[in-house]
Order: structure tokens, then C-alpha cells, then sequence
């Protein structure tokens, strides 16, 4: 019934300009959608007060006011009886009737439907109608155009995964979220009306509705927003674009940060015998230290190597320790290169020229 | 967005690391013996336990949450278990400790492993994950070990100077 009273101003206001044929029969059905869910409201009370009991109870607060101020005026006016036993009228012709009489105008019904007053306040009602009403409305309309349009793939399971903490880092493209924002909306309107037991899905335009394929869909989508997660993890992965390539560089990178790991901790055992810390004092102090820590610099492990060349000589057997370490060292095959610290690396001296470029230098 | 709570998160992380780790190595150079040469296996025996010490911190200071730092945990206990069953055993017998690889599924199959199965094999507790796990832990594993080798470097550098 609202959308003849929308459709009124239309015409009221657009001096007799008709509504398009697309919007009038849109207006229908839906208008015919919602007269069957309060069917129960449209009682054969005939009495100008049961107006009331005939209007949706969620409307009621929006037209009752005025169509009874516009009724008592009127009330014996025998077009406004008429108009009463229209509306109290059950059957559905009747009332689709009146509401095309009320929206889609002819002058003659007008006259006799409806004064003057009763326009009026019509008009104000209208115009006072809440936003939430009026939104409504628009997404009764804004359906068909869904129905109409490239449907969005839709699972509502997708949606809640995408907000998994791991992908949290700006992964959703603008379709998905959008799609997430009206599915959402969707469903929560679907759910009002239908309550399905699961979950409708939609399929893209042009590709296959197979449950199968969804699934795999979604676990392929899965997989590519962890893929691009672990490409910001690991550097100088942002120019590589197949999925072989970005999985051979992590790869890659685990490989070196273990070997990286073995080379530190063969140092640490060498340098063991020097460790001289005042317990107490530095347990409470540590933590500080370490939170100090460069967080962008990572290590550069054989620049170190000088600086382990003078601890063996203060210990007696100096040629092992060295031993040890170039081994130790010779046995890292190979470095992670990062190209984008090439620039960086300094002069070294020249025994440790045989080996490969080491990381970002800028520790010291 | 998410990067607050994951700095956050890795700090903490790497505060229970470090602390954890330290004490393990002043464990270490208490027990070691004041005197003894500095040779080689000595120092590749003591650079295996210093490896072994800095995997087991970390894998605490994550904690049960996550699967590799479950598998890490897993086994260790299950070394040292078998361990001190050997010991119990072999008391006094200077038995040289059989260590059985198992090369089931490396390179037989096919001629050259697919990547997947390569990253299962780095990755603690990887070969019984599915693709989309795996990945997750590796992002995880990969930040754990980046933090891991920087507290290294440090504490290194710390004292070597």
C-alpha cells in the first residue's frame, strides 16, 4: 500500500506525469508480495476507525494519523465509505484496485477516491515517512535490480573466513567486500522472510554452478589470500607473480633462516667461554635490551667474522677457532640474496671475498 | 588493522625467547668445565645444543597454539625420552647411538619433490597439514624464526664486543 502512496506524490508532483509501465507493475507485486504476509490485518471491519486494523501495524503510526484526520472530515462523504469498504474489502482485486486507483492514477478515480484534503495529507504522510521505510522500499526495488544484474558470488562461511586474523591485511578485493556487504544484508533479509536452513550461494556469471566447483573455488581463494599474506612475510617476493615462484622463494627463505640459525648458534658455542654476565642486574635489564632490538635491519651474519678474528687470540689455540669458523662458514652454501641490499653491502676484507653477498649490512 | 596486535604479539614473543634462551646458555656455561680445549667437536657438540636450546625457547614462547611449535615440542620429548631410555640402558657401554633416517617419501618416488611436499619437510609438523594449514603455519613459522635469528645476532654481537 505504500507504494501507491509513494507513487502518489510522483504523480501529484509531476502534474499528471505517468509512473513508467516497469515501476507501476514493480510496485504491484511487491505491493501484492506484502499483502500476503499481514493477510491477517485486513479484517471486514467496515467502522472509518478500523482503518487502523486494515494498515500494516508497522505503518500504522505513519498513515493512521492522517487518514483519520482526513476521515472524520469526510465521513459522510459517500466516496470516503466507499473508500473504507474498498480497503476493508479482502479480496486481493479489490485492493489491487484500490491501490492502482490511489497510485496509478485517472483523473475520475481521483475525484472520487480521494478530496483534496485527503490528498494532502496523503502528501504528508509521505513525506513524513521514516528513512528506514523508505529504505526499505528502495531495497524491495533494489532486489529486482540484484536479480536482474551480474549476481556476486556468494558464501556467507567466505565472508566470516576473510575476517580470519591472517587475512586481515588488506586482502579483500573491493568486489568481495562488497559482495560480503550485500550478502550479508541479503541474508539477513532472506532470513527474515524465508528462514532457509542453509546457505543460498551465487554463482558468477559465466562459470559453473557445481557445488564442487564452488567449493573449490573458495578453497582456491583461500589458498591465494594466504599466498599474497606470506608475499608481504617474505622479502623481495612482491615482483614474483606464479604461485611456483612464490612457493620456491619460501622455500628458499626457510632454508636460509635455518642455516642462519646453525650459523649463529656455532658461534655462540664459540664465543660461550667469554660469556661473563652479572645475572641479577642483567635478567631485569634484558628484556629492555631486546625490545631495542632493529626491527628492519635483519643480521648480517658474515659481517660478524671480523670481529671474531680477535676473540680466538686471546685464548690459547687460536688456528682451531678460526678453522672452525671459516668451515663453518664455507659449509653455508649460499646466503639469501636480497637484491635490493647489494647497494648496501660494504668492503670486506679479502678472505671472506670468496664468499657470497651477505644480507643488509646496516647492523653496525 | 592487524599490524598492531601482531608487533604486539611478536614482542612478547620475543621477550619469553630471549629470556628463556639466555638462561639456558648460562646453564651451559655453568656446567661446562672451566678448562677443557676448545676443539672442534667440542664446539660443533656445544653449537648442536645451542641450536637445539634456541628451537625448544622458541617453540615454548609460542606456546601449545600453534601446530609447528606443537610438533617441536612433540619432539623433543619424544628425544628425551628416548634418550634417557638409552641411558638407563646402556649404562657404562659406550655404544655409539644408531640414529635411523627414514627416507620414505624423499626422492624415490619421483625425480624431484614437489614444492609443496618441500615446504612439509621444512616446516615442523608440516606433513600432516593440508595446503591452506600449511601455508598459515609457515607465515607463523617464518616470522617465529626471523625474530629468532635477530635475538641471536644480538646476543652474539652482545658478547662479542
Amino acid at each position: 500500500m505504500l507504494n501507491c502512496l509513494l507513487n502518489s506524490p510522483e504523480n501529484v508532483v509531476g502534474n499528471g506525469t505517468e509512473v513508467s509501465l516497469l515501476e507501476r507493475q514493480r510496485a504491484r507485486l511487491e505491493w501484492l508480495d506484502k499483502l500476503q504476509q499481514p493477510q491477517q490485518h485486513y479484517v471486514t471491519n467496515v467502522s472509518n476507525n478500523s482503518i487502523e486494523s486494515h494498515v500494516n501495524p508497522r505503518h500504522r503510526s505513519l498513515i493512521s494519523d492522517n487518514l483519520l484526520h482526513g476521515e472524520p472530515e469526510h465521513q459522510d462523504d459517500p466516496s470516503a465509505k466507499a473508500d473504507v469498504q474498498i480497503l476493508g474489502d479482502d479480496s486481493f482485486p479489490g485492493i489491487a484496485n484500490f491501490g492502482k486507483e490511489l497510485g496509478f492514477v485517472s483523473p475520475e478515480c481521483r475525484s472520487s477516491a480521494l478530496t483534496f484534503h485527503q490528498e494532502q495529507s496523503l502528501l504528508r504522510t509521505c513525506s513524513r515517512l521514516p528513512v528506514a521505510v523508505v529504505e526499505e522500499m528502495e531495497y524491495v526495488f533494489d532486489k529486482d535490480r540484484l536479480n536482474k544484474r551480474k549476481a556476486e558470488f556468494v558464501v556467507a562461511v567466505e565472508c566470516k573466513d576473510k575476517r580470519i586474523k591472517g587475512d586481515a591485511e588488506g586482502v579483500e578485493s573491493a568486489a568481495s567486500e562488497k559482495s560480503c556487504g550485500e550478502t550479508s544484508q541479503e541474508n539477513s533479509m532472506a532470513l527474515e522472510v524465508q528462514k532457509p536452513d542453509y546457505i543460498h550461494v551465487r554463482a558468477r556469471r559465466g562459470q559453473a554452478t557445481d557445488s564442487h566447483s564452488l567449493a573449490e573455488r573458495a578453497r582456491r581463494e583461500k589458498i591465494n589470500n594466504k599466498m599474497k599474506y606470506l608475499q608481504d612475510m617474505v622479502p623481495g617476493c612482491s615482483r614474483i607473480l606464479g604461485r611456483a615462484g612464490m612457493l620456491d622463494e619460501i622455500i628458499n627463505y626457510v632454508q636460509s633462516l635455518h642455516r642462519q640459525v646453525e650459523f649463529l648458534s656455532m658461534k655462540l658455542a664459540a664465543l660461550n667461554p667469554q660469556l661473563e654476565i652479572n645475572t641479577d642486574n642483567f635478567e631485569k635489564e634484558f628484556p629492555a635490551y631486546i625490545t631495542s632490538f632493529p626491527t628492519a635491519t635483519r643480521p648480517s651474519a658474515v659481517a660478524n667474522l671480523p670481529s671474531l678474528q680477535l676473540n680466538p687470540v686471546q685464548q690459547g689455540n687460536t688456528s682451531c677457532e678460526l678453522d672452525v669458523l671459516i668451515s663453518s662458514s664455507a659449509t653455508l652454501p649460499e646466503l639469501y640474496p636480497d637484491s635490493s641490499s647489494f647497494s648496501k653491502v660494504q668492503s670486506f676484507p679479502t678472505w671472506e671475498s670468496g664468499l657470497p653477498r651477505p644480507y643488509n649490512v646496516g647492523f653496525h | 588493522m592487524a599490524t598492531k596486535g601482531v608487533t604486539l604479539n611478536t614482542n612478547a614473543r620475543k621477550i619469553r625467547f630471549a629470556r628463556r634462551f639466555i638462561s639456558i646458555l648460562l646453564k651451559m656455561r655453568k656446567t661446562r668445565s672451566p678448562c677443557s680445549s676448545s676443539s672442534i667437536e667440542d664446539v660443533r657438540k656445544r653449537s648442536q645444543r645451542i641450536k637445539i636450546a634456541a628451537y625448544s625457547s622458541m617453540a615454548h614462547a609460542v606456546g601449545p597454539r600453534r601446530a609447528w611449535s606443537r610438533a617441536v615440542l612433540f619432539k623433543l620429548r619424544s628425544r628425551a625420552r628416548h634418550q634417557s631410555m638409552m641411558k638407563r640402558r646402556s649404562f657404562g657401554l659406550q655404544k655409539k647411538r644408531v640414529v635411523v633416517v627414514k627416507n620414505n617419501n624423499d626422492i624415490i618416488p619421483s625425480g624431484q619433490l614437489s614444492q609443496a611436499d618441500r615446504l612439509r619437510q621444512l616446516v615442523p609438523g608440516g606433513k600432516a597439514m593440508d595446503m591452506c594449514s600449511l601455508l598459515e603455519e609457515t607465515a607463523d613459522y617464518i616470522s617465529c624464526l626471523a625474530t629468532q635469528v635477530k635475538v641471536m645476532q644480538t646476543i652474539a654481537d652482545h658478547f662479542s664486543k
